[in-house]
């Protein structure tokens, strides 16, 4: 494909190239034999005319004829007819012209020849070999070949080398996309000059790669958490279910056994209904269910479903609300709001408190769920949005979390066109802060 | 054989206790990495059961710092992903086996055994002194063909016992082995398996070395 490209620009640059030189030289040789031929001429008609200049004399009474000596050098041949067609003079028999038809130069058998008509009315006819003439263009033409064609497979050489050189980076660029099609996908394009063309589509496929990779490796890391979160339960499902039926067993354990159980599948189901909320929050596909919804009703019902809890650890829930409206679908944004509402209770020790406000903030509603929890370290705030990624894994499982809230939340609100943010303080708390597009209505 | 199980989900780390224990090992259990890596480095355990993703120090790095010591322990981990990668990379740091979850009690116990086997240079899974064979895959023991029923205990000592042929063992290795840390010890509890072991198998397989321990004779 490549060589083909290469061969391709080279057939054409050469052919060009060719053009050029045989127009040259073809231009040159027709310059070069019309200055020869026009300078053949005037020799020839001089001559004609020093020939007639001598005849004149003559035709008057003797019939002397003496033709003047030729110029040195120059092989002139003339013949000379009367009036009446009578051939008077030749120089050499062997070419045995005819009579001219009219007077002017002419080319007759590789010779040219100049025809006069004297006052008297005699002919007279100077003519000489175009030979040398034609020996002249020809080494001229053969000079044109040698050097024309020197020059041809200079550039041809120079131009498979060159272009080579300048698609060399399509070499490189193929060979990194055939490493990624094998599953390399580290592999990156070389860049030198990212001045040319081919170096910026370079950088443009190395960014889309780096891009491609992120999300091939979040996939992928995505894939493994979910894996390891199921896979866990069902372990111990099975080692339970295996140990409970070895041999008869008291009461006592079998009740174990099946809390056991119990608790094991809870936590596959808790996964799995959390990774059909994200998929489906992803997805996107709730997007004829959007209608005006007051928020701070939906904030209220997040904050309903989790008082019993907040109670029983000795939690101060405490919720502040004023009129916010903005278009989505209700049952995800109470989805939304309560998984962080429940994730401030669950994380917050006995004691604690949990302030969850909703209030406008010009076109933005904003819900702030500030808990005095044992907060998270700066390095791990930006991932506490991604799946399976739990700021405290033993308290987070042990109060049956998937880690998988906060990503249902951010996608979400990502799908209503709003945002998630935290702050938090190790030791003092955090506060997240859920921000969706509010409708123009206020009351 | 005693065993460490290092898994952070306490519901997996109870059944699976509870599971080895009645295929007569001895288990201890260590909720995180930290103190995994304590107990392996305290106590010379005849396998450890590694599980990868835990919090804090991972199963990876617990591996590594272990083989760093030129602890020789035998490793097998538990894995929750099944990419070939993890598989490499945790034999290359010096696993000696794996299994990925979910996984057959079984396999975890054949595969335990396996390793005890290997540590011991004993490929085979019977081991044959005088007229006593030991099955030790399947825990039977017979004497000049007719089967001998023991205890587990009495079963883990002779097998230990039959591992290090030649060699005297310490009661207080047996007690490494035999027992974990929620048992409680009688001083001359090793004392009586053994004496019960003489009388099963015949008084002349098992030797005693006064101060020393015992053996079995090559």
């Amino acid at each position: 494909m490549r060589d083909s490209l290469r061969a391709r620009l080279l057939l054409w640059y050469s052919a060009i190239l060719a053009l050029v030189i045989v127009s040259f030289a073809a231009a040159a040789g027709y310059l070069v034999w019309r200055a020869r031929v026009a300078t053949l001429d005037a020799e020839l008609a001089a001559r004609a005319d020093a020939l007639a200049a001598a005849l004149e004399p003559a035709t008057a009474g003797t019939f002397d004829f003496a033709p003047p000596p030729a110029p040195p050098g120059t092989p002139i041949d003339h013949v000379v007819w009367t009036a009446d067609g009578t051939l008077i003079d030749q120089t050499d028999p062997s070419l045995a012209p005819p009579l001219p038809a009219a007077p002017g130069p002419r080319t007759r058998a590789g010779r040219r020849e100049v025809a006069v008509r004297t006052t008297s009315g005699a002919w007279i006819l100077t003519g000489r070999s175009l030979a040398p003439v034609r020996a002249e263009l020809l080494s001229l033409a053969g000079t044109f070949a040698l050097v024309g064609g020197a020059a041809l497979a200079l550039s041809l050489v120079g131009g498979w080398w060159w272009v080579g050189r300048a698609l060399a980076p399509i070499d490189r660029i193929s060979r990194t996309a055939r490493s990624m099609r094998d599953g390399d996908f580290s592999a990156r394009i070389p860049v030198e000059h990212v001045e040319t063309e081919l170096g910026q589509v370079a950088s443009a496929l190395n960014d889309a790669f780096d891009r491609l990779h992120e999300t091939l490796e979040r996939q992928r890391r995505f894939a493994a958490d979910a894996s390891h979160e199921l896979r866990t339960p069902l372990t111990t499902l099975s080692t339970e279910l295996q140990w409970a039926r070895a041999r008869d067993r008291s009461p006592d354990d079998y009740r174990r056994s099946l809390d056991t159980c119990a608790r094991a599948s809870a936590r596959m189901e808790g996964v799995v209904l959390k990774l059909l909320a994200l998929a489906r929050a992803e997805a996107g596909a709730d997007d004829d269910r959007r209608q005006p919804v007051r928020l701070d009703q939906i904030v209220r019902a997040a904050a309903g479903q989790v008082e019993r809890l907040a109670a029983g650890q000795q939690v101060a829930l405490d919720v502040q609300t004023e009129f916010v409206e903005v278009t989505g679908d209700p049952d995800r944004l109470l989805e939304a709001v309560g998984n962080v509402v429940l994730n401030a209770v669950q994380y917050t020790r006995s004691g604690g408190r949990v302030d969850v406000a909703v209030a406008r903030e010009g076109p933005e509603a904003i819900v702030r769920v500030r808990d005095t929890g044992p907060g998270i370290a700066p390095a791990d705030l930006p991932r506490v949005f991604d799946p399976f990624v739990r700021a405290d894994p033993a308290r987070s499982r042990a109060a049956g979390g998937s880690g998988l809230g906060l990503a249902v939340t951010r996608a979400i609100l990502q799908r209503h066109g709003g945002r998630i943010s935290g702050e938090s303080a190790l030791g003092r708390g955090t506060t997240m802060t859920m921000r969706i597009p509010a409708t123009a209505r206020t009351r | 054989m005693r065993i460490l199980l290092v898994e952070d989900e306490p519901d997996l780390a109870g059944t699976l206790s509870r599971t080895l224990e009645e295929a007569h090992f001895a288990v201890d259990v260590a909720p995180d990495g930290d103190e995994g890596l304590f107990r392996a480095r305290e106590i010379d355990y005849g396998a450890i059961v590694l599980d990868v993703m835990l919090p804090g120090r991972d199963g990876w790095a617990v591996l590594e710092a272990l083989r760093r010591d030129g602890r020789v322990t035998p490793v097998l981990l538990l894995t929750a992903r099944d990419a070939v990668s993890d598989r490499v990379r945790g034999l290359n740091l010096g696993a000696d086996d794996y299994l990925t979850k979910p996984f057959a009690v079984e396999e975890l116990v054949a595969r335990l055994r396996a390793l005890e086997r290997r540590a011991a240079g004993q490929p085979t899974p019977e081991v044959t002194v005088r007229d006593v064979r030991i099955d030790v895959a399947g825990r039977r023991v017979f004497r000049a063909g007719r089967e001998v029923d023991l205890t587990g205990r009495e079963f883990a000592i002779l097998a230990l016992l039959a591992h290090r042929r030649g060699r005297v063992v310490s009661r207080t290795t047996i007690a490494g082995q035999i027992y974990d840390d929620r048992s409680e010890v009688i001083s001359n509890a090793i004392d009586v398996h053994v004496a019960a072991l003489r009388r099963k198998l015949g008084a002349g397989l098992i030797e005693t070395r006064r101060g020393l321990g015992y053996l079995i004779d090559a």
